[in-house]
């Protein structure tokens, strides 16, 4: 009898299958993020994009005016009563719960192309 | 059964980080929402929609995720950081009444001066609340 290892063959298939995964799961936290992002210019969610930063990591960003302060501070009003190109339906921590609120779909979809990878 | 914020905003005062609720409106330096004009140093407490809740279907029970951010305004830069360090760190992991706060930031985030110079730290806390 002969056996024959593909240990570092599957190992490879798996990783690529995940970091496939994973640029599909930052695609998709983009997209949810867009739709809550704070917006009047628009230019907050046109900025927002997946970009590969290392071997095994996306970051997913946006840039612009007050980027970080429209994440975070909760006293900012959406739509903005001074601004009336501000829209509605927007909100702080777009980005923190774009993902979060997706941490169980990431790791579904991931699965599923690792197992699918495998048959 | 009071909401997190009015909680918590009975919690910070009783740990002398300011006054909530005072007979006199004027001496209050703890609020809810938003911002009052005065006093300059105040701590405001946003409660936010946070995350979806875990259900279980044909139950009751859930549990609920909502966010929690206090920010500290003071006039002095280095007060305000000093503070809002302190407030993340004693609400971390704690529960009071039915909901349990974690840190969901491992630093104070500056904010900046609002239009009197006066400056602002916030710190964010996710909530972990159990429906029955």
């Amino acid at each position: 009898m002969t056996v024959r290892w593909h240990g570092n063959a599957v190992n490879a298939k798996i990783m690529a299958a995940a970091m496939d995964g994973i640029g599909e799961a930052a695609e998709i936290i983009s997209k949810k993020w867009v739709e809550t992002i704070p917006y009047a210019t628009g230019e907050l969610a046109s900025h927002v994009q997946p970009q590969k930063t290392g071997d095994h990591e996306y970051t997913i960003s946006s840039t612009g005016p007050y980027a970080i302060r429209q994440e975070v501070d909760a006293s900012l009003r959406h739509p903005d009563p001074t601004n009336p190109a501000s829209r509605s339906g927007r909100k702080a921590h777009a980005g923190r719960d774009a993902l979060a609120n997706n941490e169980k779909n990431i790791e579904k979809l991931i699965t599923a192309k690792i197992k699918a990878s495998l048959r | 059964m009071a909401d997190i914020g009015t909680d918590v905003a009975a919690y910070l005062a009783a740990q002398g980080y300011g006054i909530w609720k005072n007979a006199n409106s004027s001496l209050n330096t703890i609020f809810l929402d938003e911002f009052q004009d005065l006093p300059d140093n105040q701590i405001v407490l946003f409660t936010g929609g946070g995350l979806e809740p875990d259900e279980v279907q044909g139950s009751a029970a859930a549990v609920d995720y909502p966010s929690l951010d206090v920010q500290v305004r003071n006039s002095s830069k280095a007060t305000a950081r000093t503070k809002a360090e302190e407030i993340r760190v004693l609400l971390d992991c704690i529960t009071i009444n039915d909901a349990t706060l974690y840190n969901a930031s491992s630093a104070p985030v500056y904010l900046g001066r609002d239009d009197t110079n006066r400056h602002r730290f916030v710190v964010m806390f996710t909530v972990v609340k159990e429906r029955v």
